[in-house]
Formats: C-alpha cells, structure tokens, sequence
C-alpha cells in the first residue's frame, strides 16, 4: 500500500441485515488533507467513519492507515494511538472536572507525566476553555462541551482526527469557534477526516471533499478539481454601449460557452467555464477593446448546490 | 521533615504510581471518593458493625438474672438451666465463643456485601458507561481490556471496599480473641479477594456480552449472586444439605465461607459449636478419591486453583467481548479447553463414591451439568445474526477462502457454533467414558455410556434446533431460540411426570436425562432411539445448511 496516503480503504463494504450502508468504496486521502465527506442523512457517512476509526468492523473490504492494514481486531497501539475519533453525539462524564477528564484520556493514552500537564494547558488553550478546567462537565454550555469532546480527541497528538458532524446542533459562534480550531490542527500537520451538513464550513476547511449517496461515494477529489468539473461559473456584465461589440468581443473568448441577454436591459447572462483568474482575463480583455462596462460580476455555485445537484443524480 | 510529612509524600507518590499504571482505577476514584460518600460509607459500616456487636451482646446472660438465664455464652449450667456465676457473683462467659461467632457473623455480613453489592455497583457502571457511549472511547484508547477492567473492579465499588476496611479492627480484634491462627485469617482474607475478583470478572463479562434487558442485569446477578450465598449460609450454619458426595459439593466448596469451619476446629470449642458446618463433614468430600479437605491449607490451594482456572477462562471472554462486541465470547479453539477443564472437575467430583447406586445417581447429576454447561456454551458460541449473515455472503470472497470449510467450521471465528459443539460434546462424552467402564455401576457400564450417548445426542439436537432459529428472519430470534430449547428440556419430562410415567419407562428416553429409562429399556429400543435422534440431527443440520447456503446466494446475487 502507498504509504502517501494517510487514510486509504478498498472495496469497503458495511450491511447491516439487507441494507447497505457503505457499498464497494475506495477511498484515498493524503496526508495533511482535510477531507470534507457530505451526504444526506443515511447516506452512509457516519458508518464509513466507524469503519475507518476501528469503531465499526467493515462487512468487506481492507482499510490502510498511514500503509498499515487497519482492523478493529487488531491489536496494533502504535495506530491506536495515531487516531483520534470524535462522534456526533459526544458523551462526557458529568461528575468530572474538564481537567480531571482531560488528564484521563491523557493518562489512558500514556502520554508521560512530565509532558502531562503542558498538553493539557496547551489544549485548553486552544479550545478556550482555560478558565474553566475546574468547572464540573455537567456545568459547561453545549458548545463547551463540544470543544470539550474535540479536546479528548486531540490530547494525544493524533495524526489521523475522524471528525462526524461536529457542528450539529451549534449556534453560529461556536461554529466559527470550532472551524478555527480545526484550522489550527490542519496546520498542525493532522490529517482529517470530517463530515458536516454545513456545506458552508467544508466549503472553507477542506482541501478535498467526497459526496456520499446510498453508500456510494459518487465523487470525491480536491475542492478545486470538483468546483471546476461540476460547478458552473456565470458571469453577469452590463455594457453602457452597444451589445453587439460585446458578443463581438465574447466570441473570442474560448472558455464562454453560451450566453443569454436579460430582457429590458444590457444585461448579459454568461455561462464560463474558467476560473476566477480566467473571468480576470476576459474582463481585461473587454476592456481594452473599449467596451464601456458598468457591471463585471463573477459568481460560481456553491458545494451545497453541487451536492444537491451530483448526490442524487449519480447514485440513482 | 518530619517522619509522618515523609510517609504522607511516599503514601501520595504510591498513588500516584498505582494510578499511572491503572488511569481507569484513579478515575473511579476521583469520580466516587467524595465527602458526603465516605461519610456514608463509614457511617454505614459503623452501623452494621455496632448491629451485629450489640445482637451478641443480646445473647449474653441479662443484668436481670430472672429474665434471661440461658445463653450460648454460658460456660456451664446448672440444673434449672441457669447459668453459673463465679466466686465474684459475675457470669461465667465463654468469651472465645462470643468472638468466634461474632467474627463468623461479620466474615460472612463481609462476603455477602462484597459480592451482593459489588456485583451491582460493576454490572450498573458498565451498563451506564455502554449506554452513555463513553465505553468505546475508553476500548480504543491504547490501554489493554485487563488494565482497564482491572480499573473498573478496583474502583468502581470504592466506598464497599472503604466500608469493608474499616471492619478490619473489630474482625481482627474479634479472630485473635477467638484463637483464630494469622496464618489462617490471611489464607481466608486471600479466599475472599479471589472469590471477589472471580465473582467480580464474571459480573464484567455478563455486561459485556449481551445488550438485553441492560436495566433488569444488575439486579438479576446480584440477586442470583445473594440468592447462592444465602443458601450457602443456611448450608453452613445448620449443616443442612451441606456436603452431598456429588458434583454440588463444587459449587459449595467454590466458596470462603468453606474456609470457616477450620476457624471454628481450631478455636477448639467442640462442645459449642453444634449447629456449625463441622470440618468432620468436609472431609467426607474428594476430588478423584483425594480427600483435600482433610487440611486447610489443601482446601485453601484447591480453592484458589479452581478461582485461577475459572478467572483465567473468564478473562479470555472478557477481552474478546472488549476489543470487539461482535466476537462470541470465546473462540471455538477456547471453548475446546474450556470444555475440558470443566468435564475435569465436574467428573472429579462426580467420583466420590464407590457405591454404585449412589455413583449412578451422581452420574445423573452430571448429566444435568452437563446440559446447563452446554446451554450456556451454546450461547457463548453462537455469532451474532448479521456475522453468520455476512459469513455465508462473504466467505468464498475473502483472502482466507483457500481455507476449507471444515477448518472455518472448527476454528473460525465468523463460522456457525454447532459443529464446535458437537466437538466439545465429543470431548466431554471421551473423557467421561473411561469412568463409566472403571467404576462399578448397578447398571451395566455398557448401559450407561448408552445413556451418555443419548443425552449428548439430545444436546446437540437442542443445539442445532437453536441454531436454526437463530438463523431465521424473526427479530427476537435469540428470545425463541432460548424459549424453545427451554420448552424441549423441560415440557417432555414434565408432561411424563403429570402424566404418572415412570422414570424408567422408555419414554424418558427420549428427554435429556435418558439414562434413566436405561435399564429397563430394550437394546433395539435404545438403537431405535438413537438413531431416530441422528436421523432428527442429519435432517435439522441439513435444514441449516440449506439456510447459509441461501442466505449467502441471494444476497450474493443482489449486490451484483
């Protein structure tokens, strides 16, 4: 097995009775990456990151960690100790402290008394919560508490973070808390897993992403290679002059594919299959040949609309 | 410093080395050593303490001389069965026997607490930690299912151990007084520990391996747990149905309050200690003729040995059911080795006698062991519905189908249970029969290895008609699986019973316990019987097989 990729898994396969949930899925993410997995609900996302966090044993298939076969069986502590799994439901012990129950998980995962401490600080350092480590679990807010998970699941060091749906269910502060500090962890070098249903906060996250249907991972890749192969770019331009120079001066442009004119107005409708570099260009070149614009807009479609647009549309 | 800062610094850099060799076992405590807890505990050993001193105390003469004047304390009497006073007017009191049986009385208020509420406090924390999801953080953490179960039991019951402690000096204060040896109390102190840490073990694995009527687990081993050693104490206290020379004398020796007795011999009190279990009794028992009860100390080390072999075999199951839920509790190549060591004991204590008609009836008690052994074993080996789904689908598929199907059948771990039952049935019936051709029987031993053969038939059959149903699509298969082999075992002998037939007509042939019908049945009638149970056995296997087979085609076909 490659050993370049962090998480790699083959024809991985999950039943449960007659249903599959995860069907023959290859899977390949590089290290570093921060891979964005989006489905609908039952779309097999949760299960797959079972799969791949030992929490799961896949009904087929082979799960590679960093070039080493991973299973749920094996006995293997040097990859245990390299993963770090967050559920979306993120069960604490209530009669603990937030240090008390940081300094388990660090003593569970054997990290030495005398890096013990300074872990523990530089974690709670970074999911803010500092000031509150001799503050009992059952006293923290919701979004406390999901930081609190995130910082059990990080103690360690891990290199390998399975993140399902951390977000859920957090209002939008929080959120913007939470995407920071996974930011910080990407920088840190970890490579991570994460699935959401906010669209939005992949969107800014991750380098790659990969849609899941019916079990099915219909299509994974880097952010931009997906963007470009299946999000349309349009540009809207409005033109004070005449309309004519401005088709004149479109059709040279190879990368416009059709275009179409807002009735009552200048107003163009631009189907583009460049990027935002490319729509940098056509500008510059109407421009210089002296069409009078008074609007140049690029806009792209979102990851929610690709994902609303491939998911169902390649599983059936 | 001073000398008491310098032990108090080694006392907390001792907790702090135990707890970074054991993290679960310093979590339990942080979470559970808390002020208004330890109050209550102490409290609460205090009480029973004082309860169980003053009721002693109760059975002393009275200060009004004509209210009470017998009393078990008593040294002599005279005629009128009043208690004689010395030459100061003062009650002549056999103190030693006063603290014999107040110790007796805590040891046992001790073991019972231990258990009963050890029990408890383990199955409900396990089942809390399951339900709350924090279990599976904990099992994928590096730390081994030993370390982290070893946490749990040291623990999770803090406060009873806590409780239990501080009845040291009245239970020490109360052994010596009796005469008690050291030697002793620290051989039956050790007894306890291991009969803890066993009773303990089993209670984790019970959590672990079924998700079932999580609520109801608790108070169903505990009570089963309190149930058994009530009965054990009635056993000791008034010497009823104490020793009875068959496979019984394991579970009633399997425990310390056996221990007591040598407590009260060498207190040296015969003439007081009447309606006390006497060592005399034990020493009627034997394992394969060795009478190992004759001295303590070889009780003691029988005892132990059988608390390792048990908790070793236990331990296993945990930490398959640990690292994995959906492994059966042990592997098949287990479940050989486990079959052996019990078909050891069971027959060990089978032997105690040479008297053939008691021999006979022992031989049917193992018969009846035997059968509760491989129910239970049965359970512990049959995989869950979705593995043998997945194992009839995928087999031909994975990297390890070059093996044969009679190796996966025999040793894999995904593989249907019935064929390794049908070996440890094998092993069972193998060791057994040698017995059965040594010793003397009323019946012919050729008889009574009929007999045997038609009772392991009739497990098997139990076994494969499990797996059956355990293989259909109902959603409480596992429910009418056990209902129905219940039904088997107990309707047929039942509906004989109600129905006035004798034991020895040959209609019992045909119910787990054959080998009563045995001598009185014909040798065709016996040939005819067993191989009607093979035909039954061939069709039913033959059933199961036609099931897998299509249950792993059609699926096959759909994923393709």
């Amino acid at each position: 097995m490659r050993p370049e990729f962090a998480i790699a898994a083959y024809g991985l396969t999950k039943r449960f009775d007659n249903q599959i949930s995860v069907n023959d899925l290859d899977l390949e993410i590089k290290s570093g990456e921060v891979y964005g997995l989006i489905g609908a609900n039952g779309a097999g996302k949760t299960t797959l990151i079972r799969m791949l966090a030992g929490v799961e044993e896949p009904t087929l298939g082979e799960i590679y960690l960093h070039g080493n076969l991973f299973s749920r069986d094996s006995n293997n502590l040097t990859i245990k100790r390299r993963i770090g799994y967050l559920p979306d439901d993120y069960p604490l012990y209530d009669d603990l402290t937030v240090w008390d129950y940081l300094d388990y998980f660090a003593r569970l995962y054997r990290i030495p008394a005398s890096r013990r401490h300074h872990r523990i600080y530089e974690v709670l350092d970074l999911i803010q919560l500092g000031n509150k480590r001799k503050s009992l679990i059952v006293n923290l807010s919701r979004g406390m508490k999901q930081r609190l998970s995130l910082a059990r699941t990080i103690i360690h060091e891990p290199i390998l973070l399975f993140l399902d749906e951390p977000v859920s269910g957090l209002d939008p502060i929080s959120r913007r808390q939470f995407r920071d500090i996974i930011k910080v962890l990407q920088e840190a070098g970890m490579t991570i897993l994460i699935s959401s249903h906010v669209l939005s906060d992949l969107a800014e996250l991750c380098t790659s992403v990969g849609i899941m249907e019916l079990g099915f991972l219909v299509e994974g890749g880097s952010l931009k290679d997906i963007c470009q192969r299946f999000a349309r770019q349009q540009i809207i331009i409005n033109t004070l002059g005449d309309l004519a120079t401005l088709e004149r001066e479109l059709k040279k442009n190879s990368l416009v594919r059709e275009w179409e004119v807002i009735s009552g107005s200048n107003r163009l409708k631009v189907n583009f299959a460049g990027d935002n570099s490319d729509s940098a260009e056509l500008l510059r070149s109407l421009i210089l040949a002296g069409v009078s614009l008074t609007e140049f807009q690029y806009t792209q479609e979102d990851l929610e609309t690709i994902f609303l647009k491939l998911g169902h549309q390649q599983a059936s | 410093m001073t000398k008491q800062h310098k032990l108090l610094v080694k006392a907390t850099k001792s907790v702090g080395n135990l707890s970074e060799l054991n993290p679960q076992l310093l979590r339990e405590i942080k979470g559970r050593l808390k002020g208004i807890n330890i109050i209550i505990a102490v409290c609460l050993s205090l009480v029973v303490q004082l309860f169980i001193v003053i009721k002693h105390l109760g059975r002393l003469p009275d200060l009004n001389y004509q209210i009470k004047q017998y009393s078990r304390y008593c040294f002599s009497y005279t005629k009128s069965r009043k208690c004689h006073t010395n030459l100061l007017g003062h009650w002549d009191i056999n103190w030693q026997l006063f603290w014999l049986d107040t110790f007796i009385a805590l040891s046992i208020v001790i073991i019972i607490a231990l258990l009963v509420g050890g029990v408890y406090l383990l199955i409900s924390d396990l089942i809390k930690e399951q339900q709350r999801g924090t279990l599976s953080f904990i099992q994928f953490s590096p730390q081994s299912a030993r370390s982290i179960l070893t946490g749990k039991i040291l623990g999770v019951p803090i406060l009873l151990y806590l409780a239990v402690l501080l009845t040291f000096p009245l239970h020490s204060i109360a052994a010596f007084q009796a005469g008690i040896s050291l030697s002793l109390i620290v051989g039956f102190d050790i007894t306890v520990i291991a009969f803890c840490w066993l009773f303990y073990s089993l209670a984790l694995l019970f959590s672990l391996i079924s998700t079932n009527f999580v609520g109801f687990k608790p108070w169903l081993a505990s009570g089963l747990v309190g149930l058994f050693l009530l009965l054990i104490r009635k056993s000791f206290y008034y010497n009823y149905h104490a020793v009875s020379n068959n496979i019984f004398d394991w579970a009633f020796l399997s425990n310390p309050i056996t221990i007591l007795p040598y407590f009260i011999k060498q207190s040296n009190l015969l003439s007081f200690y009447k309606y006390y279990l006497s060592v005399e009794h034990l020493r009627d028992i034997s394992f394969y003729g060795q009478h190992l009860w004759n001295s303590s100390s070889a009780a003691i080390g029988f005892i132990l040995i059988n608390y390792y072999v048990w908790q070793y075999w236990i331990w296993q199951g945990i930490k398959r059911s640990f690292d994995n839920p959906n492994n059966t509790t042990f592997s098949k190549k287990q479940s050989y080795w486990i079959t052996g060591c019990f078909i050891f004991y069971a027959l060990g204590f089978t032997l105690q006698t040479t008297k053939s008609g008691e021999l006979f009836n022992n031989f049917l008690w193992l018969q009846c062991f035997l059968l509760c052994f491989f129910l239970g074993l049965m359970a512990l080996l049959s995989p869950k519905y979705q593995t043998l789904q997945d194992w009839a689908r995928y087999r031909h598929q994975s990297k390890k189908s070059q093996r044969i199907l009679s190796y996966d059948l025999l040793f894999g771990a995904k593989s249907p249970g019935i064929v390794a039952i049908a070996i440890n049935l094998a092993i069972a019936t193998i060791y057994t029969i040698p017995a059965l051709l040594i010793f003397d029987f009323t019946k012919s031993s050729q008889q009574v290895i009929w007999g045997l053969i038609l009772g392991v038939s009739i497990i098997l059959l139990y076994g494969l008609i499990a797996q059956f149903i355990l293989l259909t699509k109902n959603t409480k298969r596992a429910t009418w699986s056990l209902i129905t082999v219940l039904a088997l075992v107990i309707i047929p002998p039942l509906f004989l019973g109600i129905a006035g037939v004798e034991d020895s007509s040959n209609a019992f042939l045909i119910t787990f316990l054959p080998t009563l019908a045995i001598e009185s049945a014909q040798f065709s009638t016996i040939i005819t019987v067993v191989l009607g149970q093979w035909l039954t056995i061939c069709l039913t296997g033959f059933a199961i097989t036609k099931q897998l087979r299509q249950l792993g085609k059609s699926e096959t076909t759909l994923i393709s």
